[in-house]
């Protein structure tokens, strides 16, 4: 069966014709080349492949492009260099939260999500925020507080 | 479409669009051997396959017409990890070099073995007649055939040896043992830039000046950016403002800084005007052609003659800077600059004038040759010219880069991986820390790879929009957007006495660099810096002007300036041994310096600033034209039975250099794996030459290894340490001699800790083949496994590592003779070359069998350049010539009836293990031999490039 799906990627509209079961992370990194997704247990538990779909963080591993149709998709490509995004990025950076790194581009995104949602979360919340995304290097703690810094930094940033 | 074809005796499904090319649907399907050479004239036959059991080209055959086929790539050629017995032998013949189509070649004489097991020289002609080698000649593909049908007809093996033998007492130097790297790159493996490219590369097209010599008013690039796709274009009003030049030479270089990225004035049809940085090629390729661009075009210059007349359109007129030695009226000087020609930046004075057209000049010489012309009995005067002619390596230019970690990272192939990083770093803006090069295989070099002639502007467009880009050139941009052998006007006034002495000699070199200055001294100086020194003679005296014009680039060419002075001076000489009435050898002979002879001559040739006068050192001279006058029976008059067809004898003596001593500087090191074997990692860039072979060689001899145990890096310039480069001859000299002191530096190292393991007397200690440190107080014998695994131990005392680096004032220089025997037909003016010779002294060969091939190689390339390759220019100097065909490069249909090489034995007391150079030497006999021979066959001398039939009939007065 082959269809054609219309969809929006980091702004660019994006057509794609094929099997609509094609998992949107194949999508991505073999036709749009966006390998900042990454793929690690392709089974949505570990969120390295993790985008954002109309504004909600999902695993792009499970998500087959046909339930994209319409859909805006935000990849980190899309968003490292926008304030909110930069904000993040370099709070990261500062904050000693990456190490293999592999994880990371999936946690800046669930980071971003969060802080969209909630701009001053406490400790609670941003693990709550992250809980979907696995990390073997850090022990989390890092990462924890360069999201706590990305928020007080960017301050009235996420309220808009 | 899907087209069902059976590839390699495989069921395969080949997917693409139906007019695509089926080899780019098969390289892209895997088979990458299957490469591209000629954008699909159907010339070069890097896309050989077997389609319905006949040899084809693929990138002649579309896709649709694929269906139902039956296809054989040279990837059926391995069984597993196995090569097949035709690629075994060619590896052994040494004919496996820089290799871009070497498995085509593979497939080609494995397919005509099928089908007849015995073929005769006449029918591996034909099987290899679709096959352009420019790198190894032909002639030991005839070896290749003979030792394959030995091998079926035994056990497998062959005793024929693919070259002598030197050096009783060493095991690898000296010895045809195949290169190193042989089977991998005749098996086709992914080893060249294009096969490292990922599919999220961009593409990028450069325009480029339809007009010889116009200033640009404007460029309007809005159109194109508004199309989809399209990333960045770049024009001389984006680019940065940093003057630098593409010459590949060590800093500071003897070339001025005359241009930038993009430049306000085009000075040669093909310079570039934008680059457009794209996501595919259709999309650069459309959005260019949307760029409009407003030209003011002013008069060209083409030829030296015109660049040198009294108020000749001027190709720089631009402000001149000086980093050091600025005469004292520079500013009065550049009150009549036009800003719009951007700047000229010398690094030190090269005698320039750019207000006459003047890039560089140069004088000096010995002696009164006055008073030398007065004392002889007959004096000649006369002046060769030569043509434009380029270098063709089978892989065209091309480089990968991208950002990997913040830095820039450039998969080029290049002679010299560490000028392009600082040329790089140069244009970025951005410190040689943020810039890694790998040379990857390089499928040809010959000089124009030494040249930074696309590195400079994918570097910047990838450190500039954050995009990977795969750029490769054109075969067409190859020729008029490249570099080329500066052509050359040499006038040669000698004169000598009637007992064959030679009283004086004068040239006056006049070069045409065209409309950058790239080598714009060094080549031009090459013609006197390398064929005055041959002559024992008191009296010469050479004046040199490089002029700009507005031709197609120059740059490097193996030989460099020496082919078109070898033209002129042995002309001359045979010139004048004829008016003299007198035997060209025995004038030869009687005017040729010896070792030991002291080279007064170098005082005025030093590039830039004053030579050191050394005596001559190992020279094989004489015997090279001994031995060659022996082997073509120089003086028997030979006469053919059709009275149209004269026969002549002619020949050349010859000499180059092994790199540039006082300037070159090469660094190695050398590693002690944990388990004992070893790895070199050597800054000297192999372009298919044998150099990292040579490399492995010097140290399995120092270190008492099997050469198989031995593996080098090299090229890298993260991992390997600074090198010059590969130019000047200097690969085995240079980099040969580093690699020999960082082994004998880890030698030293291993003894040291191996008389604390083994608790004995460092000087009691040696070391001994395969690879054991042997006490000979003792008797105990430890193994480098142990030493090394001792040195890396938890308590050991660290890995044993040698560095060396080599420099040196002293000269290790190559000589030989080339003898040819001609036949001409003077009714028609055909030309027969029936016999060349090439007899060279090289030291001690380290790879015989590869230096025999590079020696046809590079004779091949000397004989197109004289018979037959010529870069056309139309009235407004678009170059007309720009694939192989209409270029006329010489094939396999065109190697002399007899030809063969011959490497003369000496020893050389610099050399590592006594080696010199090899190949650019090879390219400067063919010329004056041939010509000498035409001249002793018909008695015509023709002085200009390439000799045709339509001058020696004008000679005869025919027309």
């Amino acid at each position: 069966m082959l269809s054609e799906i219309v969809f929006y990627v980091n702004d660019k509209k994006t057509v794609f014709s094929g099997n609509p079961l094609t998992r949107l992370i194949d999508v991505l990194r073999d036709d749009l080349h966006l390998t900042g997704v990454k793929e690690g247990c392709g089974e949505g538990e570990c969120g390295a492949c993790s985008v954002l779909k109309d504004g909600k963080l999902v695993t792009s591993c499970i998500i087959p492009v046909g339930a994209v149709n319409g859909s805006h998709i935000y990849t980190i490509e899309g968003i490292r260099d926008t304030e909110k995004g930069k904000c993040i990025v370099d709070a990261f950076v500062e904050g000693g939260a990456v190490q293999c790194g592999f994880c990371i581009p999936g946690m800046v995104m669930a980071a971003y999500a969060l802080l969209e949602s909630n701009p001053h979360p406490d400790d609670e919340a941003i693990r709550q925020g992250i809980s979907g995304n696995i990390c073997r290097c850090t022990g989390y703690d890092l990462i924890v507080e360069s999201i706590k810094l990305a928020s007080e930094r960017g301050g009235a940033l996420w309220e808009k | 479409m899907i087209v069902n074809a059976i590839v390699n005796g495989k069921r395969m499904a080949l997917e693409g669009r139906e007019d695509e090319r089926l080899r780019d649907v098969l390289y892209r399907s895997g088979f990458n051997s299957v490469r591209d050479s000629d954008d699909a004239e159907g010339f070069a036959g890097s896309d050989t396959i077997v389609f319905n059991n006949r040899l084809r080209y693929s990138n002649l055959i579309m896709l649709y017409q694929a269906e139902g086929s039956v296809i054989r790539t040279p990837e059926s050629l391995l069984d597993g990890r196995e090569i097949n017995d035709v690629q075994k032998a060619m590896v052994k013949a040494g004919v496996v070099q820089s290799a871009y189509n070497a498995p085509e070649a593979a497939l080609a004489l494995t397919f005509l073995l099928e089908n007849n097991p015995n073929p005769s020289k006449d029918e591996i002609k034909e099987a290899l007649s679709g096959i352009f080698i420019r790198d190894a000649g032909y002639e030991h593909y005839f070896l290749a055939v003979d030792m394959v049908k030995e091998m079926r007809s035994g056990n497998g093996e062959t005793t024929i040896a693919s070259g002598p033998s030197f050096r009783e007492n060493l095991r690898y130097v000296g010895k045809p043992t195949g290169k190193i790297d042989g089977e991998a790159l005749v098996s086709g493996e992914r080893l060249f830039v294009e096969d490292k490219v990922q599919s999220n590369a961009y593409a990028m097209h450069v325009l480029r000046s339809p007009f010889a010599h116009a200033y640009i008013l404007s460029i309007d690039t809005s159109e194109a950016e508004k199309m989809e796709g399209v990333v960045d274009i770049i024009t001389a009003f984006n680019c940065p403002d940093i003057y630098y030049m593409q010459a590949g030479q060590g800093y500071p270089e003897p070339s001025p800084y005359d241009r930038r990225l993009f430049n306000r004035k085009v000075r040669h049809v093909g310079d570039r005007v934008a680059a457009v940085i794209a996501e595919t090629e259709e999309i650069a390729l459309k959005a260019s052609s949307l760029i409009k661009v407003e030209y003011e075009p002013i008069k060209p210059v083409f030829t030296v003659e015109e660049a040198m007349e009294e108020g000749a359109p001027l190709v720089h007129n631009g402000v001149v800077e000086y980093a050091s030695g600025a005469p004292d009226d520079l500013d009065e000087y550049n009150s009549k600059a036009d800003e719009r020609d951007g700047k000229v930046i010398y690094q030190f004075p090269l005698h320039a004038d750019i207000r006459k057209n003047i890039a560089a000049s140069a004088h000096g010489g010995i002696g009164d040759i006055e008073k030398g012309f007065a004392e002889a009995d007959a004096v000649v005067d006369e002046t060769y010219q030569t043509s434009q002619v380029q270098c063709t390596p089978l892989e065209p230019h091309v480089c990968y880069a991208y950002i990997e970690g913040g830095r820039l990272v450039l998969r080029c192939s290049t002679q010299v991986p560490y000028h392009v990083r600082r040329i790089v770093a140069k244009v970025c803006d951005i410190p040689e820390n943020k810039v890694h090069v790998i040379k990857e295989r390089v499928g040809g070099g010959y000089g124009s790879k030494q040249d930074i002639l696309i590195e400079d502007l994918v570097g910047y467009a990838v450190w500039k929009t954050g995009k990977p880009i795969y750029y490769r050139n054109t075969r067409a941009e190859e020729f008029y957007a490249n570099s080329t052998r500066h052509p050359m006007r040499v006038r040669v006034k000698m004169g000598g006495k009637k007992d064959g002495t030679i009283t004086a000699i004068y040239m006056d070199v006049r070069a045409n660099t065209g409309p950058y200055g790239n080598h714009c001294l060094t080549v031009p100086m090459n013609a006197s810096s390398k064929t005055l020194p041959i002559f024992r003679v008191d009296n010469m005296y050479y004046d040199l002007i490089t002029y700009y014009t507005n031709i197609p680039p120059t740059g490097a060419y193996q030989g460099y300036g020496a082919p078109k002075g070898y033209f002129g001076i042995i002309s001359a000489m045979g010139e004048l041994a004829f008016k003299l009435g007198i035997d060209p050898l025995e004038m030869a002979r009687k005017n040729i310096v010896s070792e030991g002879y002291m080279l007064e001559i170098l005082k005025g040739l030093g590039e830039g600033r004053e030579g050191t006068v050394v005596p001559v050192g190992s020279c094989g001279l004489r015997e090279a034209l001994d031995l060659g006058a022996e082997m073509i029976d120089w003086g028997k008059k030979e006469e053919s039975e059709d009275p149209d067809w004269k026969i002549g004898k002619g020949f050349a003596m010859i000499q180059q250099g092994s790199g540039l001593p006082g300037l070159d500087h090469s660094n190695a090191q050398v590693k002690l794996l944990t388990d004992g074997t070893i790895l070199v990692l050597s800054g000297g860039a192999d372009l298919g030459t044998g150099l990292d072979t040579i490399s492995a060689k010097i140290a399995a001899e120092i270190l008492q290894v099997p050469l198989d145990i031995v593996s080098v890096v090299s090229g890298d310039t993260d991992s390997c340490m600074f090198d010059t480069g590969a130019y000047a001859s200097s690969g085995t000299y240079f980099s040969g001699n580093a690699s020999l002191r960082a082994a004998e530096d880890l030698k030293s190292k291993m003894l040291k800790e191996a008389a604390l393991q083994m608790g004995e007397n460092e000087e009691d200690l040696v070391l001994e083949y395969p690879g054991f440190v042997k006490s000979l107080k003792s008797g105990k014998k430890l193994s480098y496994f142990t030493l090394s695994h001792d040195a890396t131990a938890g308590d050991g005392r660290g890995q044993l590592i040698g560095t060396g680096s080599f420099t040196t004032p002293n000269f290790a220089v190559p000589y030989g003779a080339h003898f040819a025997e001609v036949a001409v037909n003077v009714k028609t003016g055909e030309i027969k070359v029936r016999k060349f010779y090439a007899l060279q002294d090289a030291g001690t060969p380290i790879n015989p069998e590869i230096a025999l091939c590079q020696i046809y190689g590079a004779a091949m390339k000397s004989i197109g350049h004289t018979l037959y390759e010529d870069m056309v220019l139309d009235k407004d100097g678009r170059c007309l010539t720009t694939d192989f065909t209409d270029y006329c490069v010489p094939m396999v249909d065109e190697t002399p009836d007899d030809f063969r090489a011959e490497l003369i034995d000496v020893n050389d007391k610099f050399g590592p293990f006594g080696a010199k150079s090899i190949s650019e030497i090879a390219c400067n006999g063919a010329a004056p031999a041939i010509a000498m021979a035409i001249a002793d066959a018909t008695g015509v001398w023709v002085r200009s490039w390439p000799i045709t039939g339509e001058k020696i009939l004008k000679g005869l007065g025919k027309f």
